[in-house]
């Protein structure tokens, strides 16, 4: 099937935009920076996406997969995954980097898709499922907890954008240096796709899917 | 679906969308940037800053063994990430061909630095030293109080140094009978 990505981005970020007033009905001032906050929270009932955001979604979804014969299981994916990224930008507001500090994600466990490296130097993490950002130290590999710190610099459209690698365990994570906060996390993975191909020419395995959730390895 | 409850909403995590035979058209967006490669298998390292005893962490990024950029490590509890104007230009102590690597001597009246060995070097120094402390050691002061002092050398002690370093450096020099004792931190 043929998947105009940049175009579904649109609509999905649209979508998106839409949600931003969705109240969730979470308390996070209870975290305790012990286990990521799904795991420790009680949530026994999300609240639902809006009727007309979920319309939105529906249209979007048919629009895009048409020839996919599980739309339900794709609605109800990208459903989870902007509600999931709504609790995370909720989330940061309360959200104190110096007390975390671990490999995984703070809300929801899963390990990183993107990287970033701010003007001060310090790096922050992305979570691939819900886009959350939290911070971790330089130089040591997300997935194995060691220390590596090797890194190829690579210039697309003028960003830079490093592949950190761990020789480790093969893992690598793209990282982009001085990227501006509000930058769209979908975007940027799906613009610098032609730096994944060299990781993969060189041996190295991505250990996450994609941001947009999307498994491309066909 | 009536909602998402809280289990559901887990079985999503680290879940994707599989699409067999996904075929990506980009549209109009060229996705085949192919990226201009600037820095090939560079290696961060931790490191910590030579040159005062604040001990700032850095890190050093080296490509094929060569010092390519240095800067203040950010997860260091000591400085943050950042540094001083001196450890900020730390990359050209490395790459530098200026740098002094052999102690230089210029006798006097000559206009020629020349190299000359450690041995040589401290030698000269030691017997400099103790010239200058005997020929103006004063033993009484002029209403004739005791003072075993030499108030014609000043000690600058070294932001380099630690705190044990320090302690037998005062030593020494209190042992000749230095007053003037100064600290580079302090100034």
């Amino acid at each position: 099937m043929n998947l105009d990505i940049f175009s579904f981005l649109l609509a999905f970020e649209k979508v998106e935009k839409e949600l931003e007033q969705m109240d969730l009905g979470i308390n996070f001032s209870s975290f305790s920076y012990e286990k990521p906050l799904l795991e420790e929270v009680e949530i026994d009932h999300l609240k639902e996406m809006p009727s007309h955001c979920k319309k939105a979604l529906e249209e979007t979804v048919e629009e895009f997969f048409k020839n996919h014969d599980k739309k339900d299981e794709i609605v109800e994916f990208f459903e989870g995954k902007a509600i999931a990224h709504l609790l995370s930008k909720r989330f940061r507001k309360c959200f104190d980097n110096e007390k975390w500090l671990k490999a995984y994600c703070p809300l929801c466990g899963q390990k990183p898709g993107l990287g970033y490296i701010d003007s001060e130097g310090r790096r922050f993490l992305q979570c691939s499922f819900c886009a959350m950002k939290w911070r971790f130290r330089r130089v040591v590999c997300p997935f194995c907890d060691k220390e590596s710190g090797y890194y190829s610099m690579f210039e697309i459209n003028n960003r830079n954008v490093r592949i950190e690698y761990c020789m480790n365990c093969k893992g690598y994570l793209k990282t982009f240096v001085l990227e501006p906060d509000n930058s769209s996390p979908y975007r940027l993975d799906m613009e610098t796709l032609s730096i994944d191909e060299w990781a993969y020419k060189e041996g190295f395995k991505k250990n996450t899917v994609s941001m947009i959730g999307i498994n491309f390895t066909s | 679906m009536s909602g998402l409850s809280r289990r559901g909403f887990l079985k999503l995590i680290g879940t994707s969308v599989a699409v067999s035979g996904l075929n990506l058209s980009t549209g109009n967006k060229a996705y085949a940037y192919s990226g201009k490669l600037k820095i090939a298998n560079a290696k961060e390292n931790y490191s910590v800053c030579c040159y005062c005893a604040v001990g700032c962490g850095l890190i050093i990024h080296t490509e094929n063994g060569k010092v390519i950029n240095i800067e203040g490590n950010p997860d260091s509890p000591i400085n943050n990430g950042s540094l001083c104007s001196k450890g900020s230009a730390l990359k050209f102590l490395v790459n530098n061909e200026e740098r002094l690597k052999k102690p230089l001597y210029r006798a006097p009246g000559s206009d020629k630095w020349e190299e000359i060995s450690w041995d040589k070097a401290l030698t000269e120094i030691a017997k400099r030293v103790k010239a200058t402390r005997d020929k103006y050691f004063e033993y009484k002061n002029k209403d004739g109080v005791v003072v075993n002092r030499v108030t014609k050398i000043a000690s600058v002690g070294s932001a380099a140094m630690d705190n044990e370093e320090c302690y037998l450096f005062q030593k020494f020099i209190r042992s000749l009978g230095l007053v003037y004792i100064e600290h580079q931190a302090r100034i």
